[in-house]
């Protein structure tokens, strides 16, 4: 049986020793350094050139948090499709981008681990990921549906049409809530709700995990 | 009762917008380090509380650098708030070490908390699209009888024949549990130290607060 390969996501910030714990122990075939737009990467890459290690830096602005996670998951995606393993270091770089990489490691589902003060490792994580959690007829109806909607819409039917028991559940989870839309009623998103719409709509030109 | 939670490093200002917009709040639960400049921040977010009528309590993390302690704190106050029936409306992710932070977006995953950030210069909200993954019924009940023995045993690692034995399970069944285990990376085998031709199963700290072992 084949090898899997894995693949590590380090974050890096000025210091190479940040990245160099996460190198050492956990086994990889390719890094990738998570870098800040602003950063000057080349005391790592000349390091790494002289190590020898298959490496690609991916420039993210984590400014824009939620943006930075999806380009990293964008970028890891593949390679998850193909079967590797993806683990995210998160010591290196500022906290902005060490919360980008947290984010995109729950997301996808890939094993974090840090070494700030001793190494520490979220096995477990690798199981499964936040995508996953939002059902693909849960997903549909987020995009699909113009929001905000009208609660009379829901109230009219019967309370196990696939409709209603749709918008029980999103409410479950916390991503719609009642409101008042013009004089009427509605059921609108939360600001959970808006923030998991707004990731779906960026990952759409993309293939879904789901799919 | 409405609660929020929060991370607090030396701003206060990355917290108080989560204070100011929360409808109906009346709790504000801070979680921060005993450094003098979050103290300082903590007593600016006291005083905004103070007017504004909003009870104003500190969990204080005494290694605001021990991811696994954060995360720990935090999830034994979330799970306290829900047990006393108050609502969690969010947790607000921005102060604090860029440890706090990473265990706070840990815990909100794990608790299915609202999550937000503020940003760094126009202080806006903004919410984090994360969902609940219960981790702890990710395994089958015949794995987390292996894991909760490994981890009650966990000061003296054992081989895999010595956690059959444990167990009372045959060596075959628990051999197979061990490799699916360690396919996933939940647990390593590894050359004991006093023995290297013993190999020894392993499982990492944060294998607690994940599988709730605790």
């Amino acid at each position: 049986m084949a090898r899997q390969q894995g693949l590590l996501v380090s974050t890096f910030g000025a210091n190479v020793s940040e990245i160099v714990p996460g190198l050492r122990s956990l086994p990889h075939d390719h890094l990738i350094l998570v870098v800040e737009t602003t950063a000057d990467e080349s005391a790592a890459t000349a390091f790494l050139d002289r190590l020898g290690v298959r490496y690609e830096a991916l420039t993210v602005d984590p400014q824009d948090l939620a943006a930075a996670a999806m380009r990293i998951v964008q970028r890891v995606q593949g390679q998850c499709w193909k079967g590797w393993s993806v683990c995210f270091d998160i010591t290196g770089g500022r906290k902005l981008l060490s919360d980008t990489a947290m984010l995109a490691a729950l997301a996808i589902g890939a094993e974090v681990c840090c070494y700030e003060t001793k190494a520490c490792r979220f096995p477990l994580l690798a199981a499964r990921g936040v995508e996953e959690a939002l059902p693909r007829e849960i997903a549909d109806a987020l995009l699909r549906t113009k929001w905000p909607f009208p609660l009379a819409t829901v109230q009219e039917l019967d309370g196990r049409h696939p409709l209603a028991i749709l918008m029980r559940r999103m409410r479950e989870m916390d991503l719609i809530e009642p409101t008042v839309a013009g004089k009427a009623p509605a059921l609108a998103l939360t600001g959970r709700g808006r923030a998991c719409l707004d990731w779906l709509q960026r990952m759409e030109g993309i293939s879904r995990s789901w799919e | 009762m409405v609660a929020i939670l929060g991370t607090l490093g030396f701003r206060a200002r990355s917290l108080l917008p989560t204070v100011e917009s929360t409808p109906s709040l009346e709790r504000a639960v801070v979680f921060c380090n005993d450094h003098p400049r979050a103290l300082e921040a903590l007593a600016e977010v006291d005083s905004v509380c103070t007017v504004m009528g909003i009870e104003l309590r500190r969990v204080a993390i005494p290694d605001a650098f021990d991811l696994l302690q954060a995360a720990r704190a935090m999830r034994t106050e979330v799970r306290a708030l829900r047990r006393k029936g108050e609502e969690i409306a969010v947790f607000n992710i921005a102060g604090g070490t860029k440890m706090m932070s990473a265990a706070a977006l840990l815990i909100c995953a794990m608790e299915g908390l609202n999550s937000v950030y503020v940003h760094d210069e126009t202080y806006q909200e903004i919410p984090l699209p994360l969902l609940r993954v219960d981790y702890s019924n990710l395994l089958t009940p015949a794995q987390k009888e292996v894991l909760a023995f490994i981890w009650q045993n966990r000061s003296r690692p054992m081989t895999q024949m010595e956690i059959a034995k444990g167990i009372g399970k045959h060596k075959a069944t628990v051999n197979h549990h061990i490799q699916v285990l360690e396919g996933k990376g939940i647990l390593h085998l590894t050359e004991d130290a006093a023995d290297r031709r013993r190999k020894v199963v392993t499982v990492d700290d944060a294998l607690e607060l994940m599988m709730e072992l605790d």
